[in-house]
């Protein structure tokens, strides 16, 4: 028991460390850093804000449309970022791998955590927007946390898979992005699922991106935004709730089961 | 007693499988879905057993590719044994090589957490040991400069200080000492004696057979993955020569139709005070050089041999021309070369064997490092060289 305590302990402290080296290098040099780490999404949200409230005008049927739009690529780029940083944790890892024993799950663990603590940047900035569009928060806003962590189960699920395939796979990132830009386009970002013909609508509300998404608009922007249960009878509501923690306990298992031999094949 | 065990290996053997041809794409894969690919055996470590006691100073020699640092790895954890157990009783220190895990773009002062993380402590750990670890490594105006900033000399002695601060019961270290100065060296075995009289168990994997001597109680001899013997230090480092001079021999079997027609060094040893070679000598004490060699052609040869510190200072040098003892023009030559004081103080050293033509401009041979040996002494003298002298008061 005190044997499991202590290794417990350690992989705390080891995952505190590599998650603050990380944050260190990802923005040293930077005066500004953290500003930096909003550049990107907010970039991609000035773009897409641009292109579709001025040239295709998708976005004049939507109320708060630019609200609708910045929180939908915030949660997005988190999912994107996270998944595809934490793909390649493990082989950039791969002198402290070759060299020293310690959980290797530390790994993608910690690389999650300095993207969660991006999110929590960028999720700052939609909520002072949210104050200065004049919206206001509603009492129902706490509730946005057990999304966030539905979101984190589900990056991490994946982020597990995808760091274990890459140490065999090399060429999983051109596949693992072109998949990511193939579901930019299949999930409510730029666009709100109210627009969507029924029949498809119906299918893409089933993915736990979609639902995340059209759940915290909801919360955030306005309650008349539709979500899942709107489209899809009950049991079948289920299932982009159950895909997250499915898809953890088979990245953990798929992780713990390669990662023995990951010494070897580096 | 069960407990005095601390590391016991049984029947343990590693076999890498080596891929013929590499796959290591998802394309590869589905390209080549029904033809598996071949795989050729390499038997790293095969049906290794040994028990090392608590407290003991176990030291593992052998050639390189000989399976040394894949046992050490297994022991760490890091591999996993194709067959056999492997039962660690108390804390293990997670560290095969020193400094794993610096990042060159942080400051001395991260870089001593994270490495510290890496090792089993934690922030409060570290941070309570923060000015011994900088004070120990000499590095204390340094806290706060980005480590790709610092010397290979500085980033031993940091890496070295942080690692002998993991409270681990056991040690494995693998060939730390083959870098860092002269100086930091002495240090870094002034620590061994401190963890060994602590009652640390220490498993140390070097090629430094002079260290290896001095420290270990018993050493292992292990050759193409299999144990040879655990022997008593010097019965062990006599094994070891045996089994890189039987490596040797064949190429000497017939020099005329090798082509090597130019005279060459066939063996080495220093002898003190003993019958057998030996790698430690005590300062003030006689001691012999052996050079055996070879000479198909019987041309004129200068035989030379020099002393030389492990960090490369050169201490003396003396050969057949210059000491008018030119060896006799015969197929093979054995000589000695006896120096009656060693008056040299406590270090590492080596020795330098060449065979040179008649003037030195020729040189037929250069043997750098052809034996290693340590001097150790009673007394606290420091400096290179030991000088008689007298102290006399004049008030």
């Amino acid at each position: 028991m005190l044997d499991l305590n202590t290794s417990l302990h350690r992989t705390r402290t080891l995952v505190r460390e590599l998650a603050i080296t990380d944050f260190k290098l990802k923005y040293q040099g930077l005066a500004l850093g953290y500003l930096w780490s909003l550049a990107k999404p907010l970039m991609l949200f000035t773009v897409l804000y641009f292109v579709f409230t001025r040239l295709i005008r998708l976005g004049d049927s939507v109320q708060n449309y630019a609200l609708y739009l910045l929180l939908g690529v915030v949660l997005w780029s988190y999912f994107f970022e996270s998944t595809t940083v934490a793909m390649m944790s493990v082989v950039e890892r791969r002198d402290l791998i070759r060299k020293v024993y310690f959980p290797r799950i530390v790994i993608p663990i910690a690389t999650s955590i300095t993207s969660l603590i991006t999110l929590g940047l960028n999720l700052l900035v939609v909520f002072v927007f949210v104050a200065v569009t004049g919206i206001g928060f509603r009492i129902t806003l706490p509730l946005l946390i057990l999304l966030l962590v539905e979101l984190y189960v589900l990056s991490l699920g994946f982020s597990l898979l995808l760091a274990a395939l890459y140490v065999k796979f090399r060429d999983l990132r051109p596949i693992w992005e072109v998949g990511l830009q193939l579901l930019f386009y299949a999930t409510p970002i730029i666009y709100p699922l109210t627009i969507v013909p029924k029949r498809f609508a119906g299918l893409m509300a089933l993915s736990p991106i979609a639902q995340i998404i059209e759940d915290s608009r909801k919360l955030l922007v306005s309650p008349h935004a539709l979500s899942t249960v709107d489209y899809v009878q009950w049991p079948l509501a289920l299932i982009p709730y159950i895909i997250p923690p499915a898809v953890l306990v088979l990245g953990y298992w798929y992780f713990e089961s390669t990662a023995a031999q990951f010494a070897e094949e580096l | 007693m069960a407990a005095e065990v601390a590391v016991a290996v049984n029947g343990l053997t590693k076999v890498f499988k080596i891929p013929l041809e590499q796959r290591t794409r998802l394309r590869d894969h589905v390209v080549h879905l029904f033809r598996s690919p071949g795989h050729r055996r390499l038997e790293a470590l095969k049906d290794v057993s040994l028990e090392i006691r608590r407290g003991e100073f176990f030291g593992i020699i052998g050639r390189n590719g000989s399976g040394k640092s894949t046992l050490l790895k297994i022991l760490a954890g890091i591999y996993q044994p194709t067959q056999g157990k492997v039962k660690i009783s108390g804390r293990l220190s997670p560290f095969i090589e020193l400094g794993v895990g610096f990042n060159p773009e942080l400051t001395a002062r991260d870089n001593i957490f994270l490495n510290g993380a890496i090792l089993g402590l934690d922030r409060k750990q570290v941070a309570t040991q923060f000015d011994e670890i900088l004070g120990f490594a000499e590095l204390e105006d340094f806290v706060d400069q980005k480590l790709k900033n610092f010397s290979s000399g500085m980033l031993v002695r940091l890496a070295f200080s942080v690692a002998i601060r993991a409270h681990a019961e056991i040690l494995l270290i693998d060939e730390v000492l083959a870098v860092g100065d002269f100086e930091f060296q002495q240090k870094c075995f002034n620590v061994f004696r401190q963890l060994k009289a602590e009652g640390r168990t220490i498993i140390f994997v070097s090629h430094d057979l002079s260290a290896i001597s001095e420290f270990s109680n018993r050493v292992m001899v292990i050759d193409h993955g299999v144990v040879r013997g655990v022997y008593p230090p010097d019965e062990a480092i006599g094994e070891y020569h045996r089994l890189v001079e039987a490596r040797i021999e064949p190429s000497f079997a017939s020099p005329a139709q090798s082509g090597a027609e130019v005279p060459s060094v066939r063996a080495v040893g220093m002898f003190s005070n003993g019958a057998g070679p030996t790698h430690l000598v005590h300062r003030g004490n006689a001691a012999t050089v052996r050079v055996s060699m070879v000479n198909p052609r019987r041309v004129p040869v200068n035989v030379g041999v020099a002393i030389y510190r492990s960090d490369g200072l050169y201490c003396f040098g003396t050969n057949t021309f210059i000491s008018e003892t030119p060896p006799p023009p015969e197929e093979q030559v054995e000589f000695e070369v006896h120096f009656s004081d060693v008056d040299l103080l406590r270090g590492s050293y080596y020795l330098l064997v060449g065979i040179f033509g008649e003037k030195v401009a020729t040189v037929y041979e250069m043997k750098e490092r052809a034996y290693e040996f340590r001097v150790d002494q009673n007394d606290d003298y420091e400096g290179a060289v030991f000088l008689p002298h007298t102290w006399r008061i004049r008030s």
